[in-house]
């Protein structure tokens, strides 16, 4: 490395290649996955828009996965502003810190839409594709939401920031209008010349991003008013700024102190406060969507009440990222060891954490919805449209019993706290061991890749349903493969748990019986309503796996946090 | 009921190619101090993560009182006191909230003696832990670490990073915990005079192997720091009975040596010296010889050598 630039796209690069290689393996493989699940029958514009969508998901995963790590090289407490403050002290340029990370970011997100792109692209598609149309949204969707972050330490001004942007994106200052031909990759800017007024914008923002950075360098601001208002990633923060009342740590039981400790930290508070958030946010931008918008519009945006389910996703993952307690420190996974040589029983470790953090993000849930609905009206001019569309989704409850809407809610409520629970120790994982992580899912994507060019040359273009039956055939066969593994997997980790005394005997029974009542459940649930989507399909294999996968996942998820609790605690 | 507190037998570790801990055996009686030395990466906070159940004995086996700590964490935690070597304490609390939840955990927590600890060293228990210094911070986590009067103390590396007053705070509270009659401490520590004023017992680790491990008064009664002198000029430093560390040239030379001082006289005269003078070896010394590496005068003196 001869130059500071060098060596800082380095640092940026060693951090982010396992997250890239898992992003371009798993959007590659769950695009293989949905086309294999919708079946012969579909048409090519359902995977398309699948495919849209996977990535979309893909790139912002990676672009939040690799911020997220640049942000936390440096011991920095504040979650906005720049995040190279421990280069501050070397000697190097602004423009130089500043610079590298910017068009670094920006490269890995043109790697991260166009490698799985065109590879998709090429297996099932072979359509057109505009590169510089969607290189320029990608570049303008990257840069602008890096500068925005980076530009100021102050919390409001930032805020700030994102709505200036917002009011110049909506009005086409910083993304071309585009048309785009269905079907296609092709996108066709309205006015060319608006590529140029996009640049001329993000050029001035950067000068601005400059100057911030370049204040932030010399310990200064360049708006001094509300500076330390959520600017903070500090853990048990939100206790300390909202004016709520803090109980008194008990001292009578080990176990009820652990959970005021837990209620402190990922609790109440954190649930009311994150649900408040994601509502103000959510009413925020569809008010201003609405604002901005010509009259009559209005009906485009009907599906709008998806923006709160999408940022309630956002919560979920924020209230239950640090479930097991790993945070990063310097850069680098880390558990503290306070939390590890906490003397009480990793179950109970376990049960306390989980159940906080889960129902905190239940909480945060019920009070996003109290919110939106109370604000909702007097904010959004559509309210009532966007109320009626929401309505309209959850109509498979209506017309049941009592009985039936709990036994339902019920359900949902268990296959949701299992997809949470999944989902936390997932990114648990993926903090703990990302490089494993990485080369794992690029050799099952190489693997699902190569089985798709074998069949493509077997089957060729002219024998569409041979090519399907096979297909099916070889997806049958590898989910046998995925259903042995729940209960093979099951089985070892119970042995583990049982051998390490994290259960004893009795828990082990007591908490199989649950889980084989849950999947009688489950059984019941997904014959009684007809929820099981592919009951029709012919292939028995695929029903049953199905079934066995979907009635053991939340004793699954149970075990697999209690395991994973205890690979954390004894490393 | 066993003996010991702590029973390590043919423990080791690797991380990736590099070997931690390689066939540790190490015990510890009760009402002892336990001095734990070596340099950085010679495997001491592996060997107490081991102890605390932090780690997977993968080789080997840990007993704590008895226990395996990793099958039964309660209960072997409960009946310790830690002080980790970042004072990894959740800086989120306050003072008092700290030791109320400290509390919470240990059914033998004693109120007053935590009361008494934040009056000595001058806490306020309404502060916030992230408000205080390191060495505030340092206080504080030895209180919650020794306010339940554990019957095992581990502290690992107590004293790095802290001015001489909070040190010496530090060691007059670990002072107390041993003056109480049956309980364990075992430390980590660089700063070996500190080690030697404290222990009963001294374990060198170097290079994840334990290379002395015997009672101080053994370790000081077997270690001797000697000056001598030759008649003639010594092209090489002289090969002495019991050498643990030689340095100097020409006609005088400072030597580190174990094992009876009669044994080294004999082997002195033998080839033609004298002892000028002779005293037992300080820790340092003695540490010094087992794992340092040779000085720069004693590199070109090697260098010297082979050509």
């Amino acid at each position: 490395m001869r130059s500071p630039s060098q060596a800082l796209a380095w640092s940026a690069f060693s951090l982010s290649w396992p997250a890239l290689l898992t992003q371009i393996a798993g959007v590659v493989s769950v695009i293989f996955l949905i086309d294999l699940a919708l079946g012969p029958g579909e048409d090519t514009l359902a995977l398309f828009k699948a495919a849209d969508f996977a990535l979309l998901v893909g790139l912002t995963l990676i672009y939040s996965l690799a911020l997220h790590k640049s942000h936390n090289i440096v011991r920095t407490r504040s979650s906005v502003g720049f995040p190279y403050r421990a280069e501050f002290s070397l000697p190097v340029s602004t423009r130089t810190l500043l610079l590298t990370p910017l068009l670094f970011f920006c490269a890995l997100t043109q790697i991260a839409i166009f490698v799985p792109g065109l590879i998709v692209n090429l297996l099932y598609f072979n359509t057109e594709l505009s590169v510089i149309p969607i290189s320029f949204i990608v570049f303008q969707f990257t840069i602008l939401t890096l500068m925005l972050s980076w530009w100021t330490e102050n919390g409001v001004a930032s805020i700030a920031g994102w709505l200036l942007v917002l009011t110049l994106y909506l009005n086409g200052l910083l993304i071309p209008e585009f048309n785009r031909i269905e079907g296609t990759w092709v996108f066709i800017a309205a006015n060319p010349a608006d590529y140029f007024v996009a640049l001329i914008f993000t050029a001035a923002l950067l000068l601005i991003t400059y100057f911030g950075v370049k204040q932030q360098r010399s310990g200064e601001g360049l708006i001094e008013f509300g500076k330390g208002v959520f600017n903070t990633t500090e853990q048990g923060i939100i206790r300390e700024r909202l004016p709520l009342p803090v109980s008194t740590c008990p001292t009578h039981s080990s176990i009820a102190a652990e959970f005021w400790k837990e209620r402190q930290l990922h609790g109440g508070a954190n649930a009311l406060f994150a649900g408040l958030t994601g509502a103000a946010v959510t009413i925020a931008i569809l008010a201003f969507i609405n604002f901005t918008l010509p009259r009559g519009a209005n009906t485009q945006h009907e599906s709008s009440w998806a923006i709160a389910v999408m940022f309630y996703g956002f919560i979920c993952i924020g209230l239950t990222i640090y479930m097991y307690g790993v945070r990063y420190k310097n850069g680098a996974p880390n558990v503290s060891l306070h939390d590890r040589t906490t003397p009480l029983s990793t179950a109970w470790l376990t049960l306390i954490r989980t159940g906080v953090s889960l129902s905190s993000t239940l909480l945060a849930g019920v009070v996003m919805l109290i919110a939106i609905r109370i604000l909702g009206p007097f904010l959004i001019g559509n309210f009532q449209i966007m109320q009626d569309h929401f309505l309209d989704s959850i109509s498979i409850f209506y017309g049941l019993s009592i009985l039936g809407t709990l036994f339902n809610v019920g359900m949902l409520l268990v296959a949701f706290l299992t997809a949470l629970l999944l989902l936390a120790t997932f990114f648990t994982w993926i903090i703990l061991y990302n490089k494993p992580t990485a080369i794992v899912s690029a050799i099952v994507a190489v693997y699902i890749f190569l089985w798709s060019i074998l069949l493509m040359a077997i089957y060729g273009d002219g024998e569409a349903a041979a090519y399907n039956h096979a297909i099916n055939r070889v997806f049958a066969n590898h989910l046998w493969i995925l259903v042995m593994l729940i209960p093979a997997s099951l089985i070892v980790m119970m042995k583990h748990l049982l051998r390490e005394r994290v259960l004893t005997q009795t828990q082990m029974i007591y908490l199989s019986g649950i889980g084989a009542v849950f999947a009688g459940l489950n059984f019941a649930w997904l014959f009684g309503t007809n929820n099981y989507g592919l009951l029709n399909q012919d292939i028995w294999i695929v029903q049953l796996s199905y079934l066995v996968m979907q009635g053991l996942l939340p004793l699954l998820a149970t075990v697999l946090a209690l395991w994973t609790s205890n690979r954390i605690r004894h490393n | 009921m066993t003996e010991f507190v702590v029973e390590v037998n043919n423990l080791s570790r690797s991380f990736g190619k590099t070997n931690a801990l390689d066939s540790v055996d190490f015990t510890a009686s009760r009402g002892k101090v336990y001095g734990l030395v070596g340099a950085n990466g010679a495997g001491k906070t592996t060997l107490i993560k081991h102890l605390l159940g932090l780690l997977r004995a993968k080789s080997g086996t840990v007993k704590i009182f008895g226990e395996d700590p990793v099958r039964n964490p309660e209960g072997v935690l409960k009946r310790i006191g830690y002080l980790s070597e970042d004072r990894d304490i959740p800086d989120w609390m306050s003072i008092d909230e700290l030791m109320r939840y400290t509390g919470a955990f240990h059914s033998a927590w004693d109120q007053g003696y935590a009361t008494e600890l934040l009056d000595t060293f001058s806490l306020d228990p309404e502060k916030k832990i992230k408000t205080l210094s390191r060495g505030m911070r340092a206080q504080v986590a030895l209180i919650s670490a020794v306010a339940h009067r554990p019957d095992l103390l581990i502290l690992d590396e107590p004293s790095s990073g802290l001015d001489a007053v909070v040190r010496k705070d530090i060691l007059n509270a670990v002072v107390r915990t041993i003056s109480e009659e049956g309980r364990t401490v075992i430390f980590s520590s660089h700063l070996l005079e500190e080690v030697e004023r404290l222990s009963d017992h001294v374990t060198m680790i170097h290079q994840g192997k334990i290379t002395l491990d015997s009672s101080l008064e053994i370790i000081n009664s077997n270690h001797h720091c000697s000056s001598i002198r030759f008649a003639d000029l010594q092209s090489s430093p002289p090969s002495l009975e019991g050498v643990a560390k030689i340095s100097g040239e020409g006609r005088f030379f400072s030597v580190v040596h174990q094992g009876s001082m009669d044994a080294f006289q004999n082997s002195v005269k033998k080839i033609g010296g004298e002892i000028l003078k002779s005293r037992h070896a300080t820790l340092e010394e003695i540490f010094v010889s087992r794992v340092g590496r040779p000085d720069i005068g004693e590199l070109s003196q090697l260098k010297e050598n082979t050509k």
